[in-house]
């Protein structure tokens, strides 16, 4: 059972951030204030009862803690500097938009963006964000502080930017949303499959920004990206088995896949492509239709045998010449050898070396080629190369398991 | 959704992305996109490459059926060769016949 | 408000080596900057080339001179505004209507309590 503490923290942190944010001006100060508030409930809460308007207490909470802090400053006489603050007159959706803004704007790197916004928006602990992008806490730490610290002494506003920019603002939201997405749904390094609740939490994100008014409502690339998340996001309980190793799709109990989500996203999607798609306006837009094009065309096979491969790899031709991105060459490499034509997929892999010079995925995908075309010899080689570079455990086995399998003459 | 709508849906899908990518073409080429966002989406070895959460060779490749055998003692016998050659040896049990998917 | 230095870079031989059209309309990029901002300019110039640039250093006490820029750099600074400015999207906005040329670092100056302009 969830604790009412609990749920007013995920439902409203965003919300009461931004409004003490903007009314203090001070990152820091509404943050701190902000936990210490909820702290406090979390003490007295169960015994003197829930509040009547628990958002309510916590502002005022909150504030008088701000007053506190800022009594103590000017006490010491020391002077903080101040976020840039437009004026406000906007409705109150508008101060959550304002703070997912200025937690993803293009003046921090995508990585310190998504743990900013996991931080600011949803509320995560830095040592939950920690634990989800799999670094150590103090270095997560560290991040925040430099990031909250650029943010700051840039000048990062926190405002909602002309029309003629918002649209591009969005996009950066939805780059960061789609970074903390692959973190999950692919992790690099550990020992899980999926990372379900990273995953979840982007998901959680997009909503939210999505829910914000018309111009994030409206986002095609933020539409788009909540489609493709929701069709990978559903198989996530399929893809791993009992003892937490790897399922592949051929493997996957397709009963296991979440219908309602798929649904949504196959939804979303019919509403990006109707009306002769003219809700796709940008790029990035583009980009993430195709690819929630091809997780929908392995969405709708009912087995595994029925994918329909020759459209995937057509999507994914079409995603190359958009992107020029070795990653999606790679992955049309898989589509086209499972569409048949193993000898153009072994040929696509040529040159990719160069570009990806780290990733256990490429060799991973030459071994398994090389061994359906029965060069055992070179597909092992390149199993050596993948199990080399490869850092997460379940997929380690992977391909221990599959090199174990060649018959080497 | 039902089936017709979603079969019909799909027919529709496939015709339209086909404009996808001449739109998406188009747009590149205008000037309203902000430079930077577009240096992740450029030709190899011209900016950072980016991960996304593809299936194919996260959740594809290898498809076990092709290296998948009935025959446990074949595998056990290909084991034998490469452990002759110094290998060590993992041999990891991921779906039975009973478990795979119909 | 803050104040930011605006570092305009880029490479010198671009400059040198462009047709006299392509330096009337960045000429004329700068004029436009300069009506945009108007009075949130508080300075700016344009550098004259690296070959002219001398580098001091302070060794051991010695003072060494270098002939040429600090760093080694294929980007090269070609000139800076000093701009107030109310936030960072204002700076990149205005930065917008600079030449296209330019690599444009946006470097916020640091508040010094206590000290007059």
């Amino acid at each position: 059972m969830i604790q009412p503490i609990e749920a007013v923290w995920r439902d409203e942190w965003g919300r009461l951030l931004a409004l003490l944010v903007a009314q203090t001006r001070r990152l820091d100060l509404a943050e701190d204030a902000l936990a210490d508030a909820f702290e406090r409930a979390a003490r007295t809460w169960p015994e003197a009862g829930t509040p009547d308007n628990p958002p309510a207490w916590l502002l005022t909470a909150a504030r008088r803690r701000v007053l506190d802090r800022l009594r103590a400053e000017a006490v010491a006489a020391r002077k903080q500097p101040l976020l840039a603050v437009e004026e406000q007159g906007g409705e109150r959706a508008d101060d959550v938009l304002r703070l997912v803004l200025l937690a993803a704007h293009p003046s921090l790197s995508e990585e310190a963006g998504a743990a900013l916004t996991l931080r600011l928006v949803l509320g995560i602990s830095t040592a939950d964000i920690a634990r989800l992008f799999l670094v150590p806490e103090p270095t997560m730490a560290a991040r925040l502080t430099r990031a909250r610290k650029k943010v700051v002494a840039a000048g990062v506003p926190l405002a909602i930017p002309d029309d003629d920019v918002l649209p591009q603002r969005l996009e950066t939201v939805a780059r960061v949303a789609y970074l903390a997405f692959t973190a999950g749904y692919a992790p690099g390094s550990g020992a899980d499959v999926v990372r379900a609740d990273l995953a979840g939490e982007a998901i959680r994100l997009v909503r939210l920004v999505r829910g914000t008014g018309r111009a994030a409502a409206g986002n095609a690339a933020l539409a788009a990206l909540l489609a493709l998340m929701l069709l990978q996001h559903a198989r996530r309980d399929a893809r791993v088995d009992a003892d937490g190793g790897l399922v592949l799709l051929p493997a996957q109990d397709r009963s296991g896949w979440h219908r309602s989500e798929i649904d949504e996203g196959l939804m979303l999607l019919a509403e990006l492509t109707g009306t002769r798609g003219a809700a796709v306006d940008s790029a990035l837009a583009a980009e993430y239709v195709l690819q929630a094009l091809i997780a929908a065309e392995h969405a709708r096979a009912a087995r595994a045998q029925e994918t329909d491969w020759l459209a995937i790899a057509d999507y994914y031709r079409q995603l190359e010449d958009l992107t020029g991105s070795p990653v999606v060459r790679l992955n049309r490499a898989v589509a086209v050898a499972e569409a048949g034509d193993l000898g153009n997929a072994l040929g696509l892999l040529d040159g990719l070396d160069e570009a990806l010079p780290h990733s256990h995925r490429l060799p991973a995908v030459r071994a398994e080629l090389l061994s359906r075309a029965g060069r055992h010899t070179e597909a092992a080689a390149a199993y050596d190369v993948a199990l080399e570079r490869c850092e997460n455990e379940p997929e380690h086995a992977q391909l221990r398991a599959r090199r174990s399998a060649l018959r080497l003459t | 959704m039902t089936p017709e709508e979603r079969s019909h849906g799909y027919a529709e899908y496939a015709r339209f992305s086909k404009e996808l990518v001449e739109r998406g073409h188009q747009i590149t080429g205008g000037a309203e996109l902000h430079a930077t966002s577009e240096a992740k989406r450029l030709a190899p070895g011209t900016g950072a490459v980016t991960e996304g959460p593809f299936a194919e060779t996260t959740e594809q490749v290898g498809g076990f059926f092709t290296v998948e055998t009935d025959d446990v003692d074949d595998v056990l016998d290909c084991c034998k060769i490469l452990t002759a050659i110094g290998e060590g040896i993992e041999i990891r049990r991921t779906v039975t016949p009973q478990e795979r998917a119909s | 408000m803050t104040k930011y230095l605006v570092l305009l870079a880029g490479l010198e031989n671009e400059w040198n080596d462009a047709e006299p059209a392509d330096r009337e309309r960045w000429h004329q990029d700068h004029v436009t900057f300069g009506r945009e901002v108007g009075s949130a300019i508080l300075g700016g110039e344009a550098l004259d080339g690296i070959d002219t640039a001398t580098t001091v250093r302070r060794r051991s006490g010695t003072v060494e001179l270098t002939d040429g820029p600090y760093a080694e750099a294929a980007e090269q600074l070609g000139g800076f505004y000093l701009l107030e400015a109310p936030d960072l999207d204002q700076v990149v906005k205005w930065c917008a209507l600079l030449p296209e040329i330019y690599s444009i670092e946006i470097r916020p100056c640091i508040q010094i309590e206590g000290l007059t302009d």
